[in-house]
């Protein structure tokens, strides 16, 4: 088996690395990589900033014009941090992966990561939307009423089922596609660990 | 040594062998090619982290498999274009055809193994010791040696 294991060795080494770029390009590309990391970044905090001022001078505007609601108006405001901080606490997880550590552990981190990522991207988002559509339902009631005693019976039955469907869309998306991809994913990471742990002959 | 003088010369000594480990898992040169560029920006990322716990293939080859796997989890279906695959044997009646097809045939075995055991062999082609390859996968020496023997079982049967 080690002459084949020797023949095998002198074929591999025969392939040779082809349209590879110089290595100064490559560095210029991982400098322009890390300058976009970096502007992801600061997008997404500039986005929650930019979202806390907007939900406050809303509010300062609309409260003096029409009764709002300080508890949908709390809502959007924690809606809001909620977004920013699962979205930095995620990039925080990804980034505790660390190529340099051995196959098993990064393994072991990307099904942690999995765990965490999906929760917040099936269950997580649902319920956030839910909340979110409470808080704007809420600090909108007053408009909303307005709105409900001027339309007529038709349009608002069409409103109403246009919001059951989205929901009910929302909650299949949510609890099966979603929950599909999840746990073929996690079947998958599974698998290789399980492969790598196995030491049995067959 | 600068950094960027140790990342050319860690460049120019491992772009081969990191292309075949990739090759290992793709069977496609461009994304074979994309997926080496992307392992030495991995490389140059972390090269400040480097501590010599470990010996420099051992760390790279740490990336470069990490690497592999990372892409596997992100292409959802684990499945790989084989759009390439025969197409680019070029056809020639001699011994240089002979001799690329066997090599093709190689990859094309390997490919069919599991993940992990694809970085495996292609470490063990590469004469890594079982030692440095358990020092990769994070797994003892004992349980690198069964694989191997399965591994070769399985490509003896395949080609």
């Amino acid at each position: 088996m080690n002459s084949e294991l020797d023949q095998y060795k002198n074929l591999w080494k025969q392939k040779q690395a082809s349209r590879l770029s110089p290595a100064n390009e490559l560095l210029t590309k991982a400098g322009t990589l890390a300058a976009t990391l970096r502007k992801k970044q600061m997008k997404q905090i500039l986005i929650f900033a930019a979202t806390t001022i907007a939900i406050i001078y809303i509010h300062l505007v609309s409260s003096q014009k029409i009764e709002t609601s300080q508890a949908g108006f709390y809502i959007l405001l924690g809606c809001s941090f909620y977004y920013t901080s699962t979205r930095l606490f995620v990039y925080m997880q990804l980034r505790r992966i660390r190529l340099t550590d051995t196959a098993l552990k990064v393994l072991q981190r990307i099904k942690k990561y999995n765990r965490i990522n999906q929760f917040l991207l099936t269950e997580g988002q649902l319920i956030y939307v839910i909340i979110l559509s409470t808080g704007v339902y809420l600090y909108l009631r007053p408009v909303i009423g307005v709105l409900h005693r001027n339309l007529s019976p038709e349009y608002i039955s069409y409103v109403k089922w246009v919001w059951i469907t989205y929901i009910l869309w929302a909650v299949y998306h949510t609890f099966y596609i979603k929950r599909k991809e999840a746990r073929q994913e996690a079947a998958k990471i599974s698998n290789i660990i399980a492969s790598l742990q196995n030491n049995t002959l067959k | 040594m600068k950094e960027q003088e140790i990342f050319e010369q860690l460049y120019s000594e491992y772009q081969d062998k990191i292309f075949r480990l990739c090759y290992g898992y793709a069977r496609n040169p461009e994304l074979a090619s994309d997926l080496t560029q992307d392992c030495f920006i991995r490389v140059w990322e972390n090269i400040r982290s480097f501590r010599n716990e470990s010996s420099v293939s051992t760390w790279i080859y740490r990336i470069a498999v990490n690497n592999c796997l990372l892409y596997l989890r992100k292409n959802r279906s684990g499945k790989i274009s084989f759009e390439y695959i025969d197409k680019d044997i070029p056809y020639q009646e001699d011994e240089n055809a002979n001799k690329e097809e066997s090599i093709e045939n190689l990859y094309r075995a390997i490919q069919k193994l599991q993940e992990t055991e694809r970085a495996i062999i292609s470490m063990v082609l590469e004469d890594m010791s079982y030692k440095e390859i358990g020092d990769v996968m994070g797994i003892s020496e004992n349980s690198v040696g069964v694989k191997v023997h399965r591994i070769k079982r399985t490509l003896k049967n395949e080609l």
